[in-house]
């Protein structure tokens, strides 16, 4: 059977009449992205003059803008026997600039869960962006650790329901690595001490590097880039705290008996403006 | 500890998150967290001065 040849497209002068695009990410000094560590009451007005403060003349319709939402990290439990929290779920969602509710818009920045010493590890919080219409751009915060394998599954089950792409965190006293998000905390029984996941796994240039030693913190990522996460902390023994889970949404480490699972790291909202344009 | 608050639903009295700074606004408050509250946690109840553990009750809703 014979391929239909496409006959190209012409205009009246002949010329086949190709377009190139481009999106470019707008710089805001070092970042690329606008970046919100504390809760913030903000609006679109706002946000329109950051941008017209770094480039006037763009229209609203070309103006894409990456909103991405990170929950704060579960802290580790504490115990002979003990898991390490889960990872912040992070979640992003685009609009176009001129598709955004007038009016404000509110940041919530979940605060990372805290552990106790012979305790449970305390979840993470959500992080949020809220709009004037009530539409939320929102990431659920990593859960805490637990002290036994069935609960520490119905958290985990909880977890993947969010979007959680990382493995059972029972199957493994490591604490899983997540592809795309922040790495979870290491476990710990009186026979091993786990280290903690990476974050951003996928991509060996993107990952975040985990506390592999005792109590040692997960990494926190890179604060000029958007996208990118904390990974998780390492479990402790000898009387030690588990390490703390980096920053943004990384997962604290599993605590000795005595000492307080790591606390996991904070979350964060970061805008990255996008912008549409011909190139020719 | 000295930025972080619990973010409350005014009418359940629910804590419904922990915040690093706050934006209080209608139908939800906000209160720092100490020491002292260091072990307070989503689930919670803040009413009368005090906190409580109600966290057996609670049902977490994404909109609060």
């Amino acid at each position: 059977m014979m391929i239909p040849y496409p006959s190209p497209r012409r205009t009246s002068s002949g010329d086949p009449g190709t377009l190139l695009f481009r999106k470019r990410v707008l710089a805001f000094g070092d970042f690329d992205h606008i970046k919100f560590t504390e809760s913030t009451l903000t609006s679109k007005a706002d946000i329109v003059a950051l941008i017209n403060g770094i480039e006037v003349g763009l229209d609203p319709r070309q103006i894409e803008l990456r909103f991405i939402s990170i929950g704060a990290g579960g802290a580790g439990a504490s115990g002979a026997s003990a898991y390490g929290g889960l990872a912040a779920i992070p979640f992003e969602r685009s609009l176009f600039l001129a598709d955004v509710d007038d009016g404000d818009i509110i940041i919530d920045v979940g605060a990372g869960g805290l552990g106790t010493a012979g305790d449970i590890g305390n979840t993470g919080s959500a992080s949020a962006v809220t709009f004037a219409n009530g539409s939320m751009i929102y990431s659920q915060g990593g859960f805490g650790g637990t002290s036994d394998a069935e609960n520490q599954r119905a958290f985990y089950t909880l977890s993947v329901g969010y979007g959680a792409q990382h493995a059972d965190p029972t199957l493994n006293l490591d604490g899983p690595s997540s592809p795309y998000g922040p790495g979870c905390g290491g476990s710990r029984t009186p026979a091993y001490t786990g280290a903690g996941g990476f974050s951003n796994n996928v991509d060996v240039d993107t990952a975040g590097y985990p506390g592999f030693g005792f109590g040692e913190a997960g990494s926190n990522a890179p604060e000029f880039i958007a996208g990118r996460y904390g990974a998780g902390g390492a479990s402790n023994a000898d009387g030690g705290p588990g390490g703390a889970g980096g920053i943004p949404g990384g997962a604290g480490g599993a605590g000795d008996a005595a000492a307080a699972g790591g606390e996991g790291g904070r979350g964060e909202v970061q805008i990255q403006v996008i912008v549409w344009e011909i190139i020719r | 500890m000295n930025n972080r608050f619990f973010k409350i639903d005014s009418s359940s009295r629910f804590i419904t998150a922990i915040t690093v700074g706050q934006v209080p606004r209608d139908g939800i408050e906000f209160i720092q967290q100490t020491p002292e509250t260091a072990h307070v946690a989503i689930g919670w109840s803040y009413a009368a001065g005090g906190f409580t553990d109600t966290s057996a009750d609670y049902k977490p809703r994404r909109n609060s």
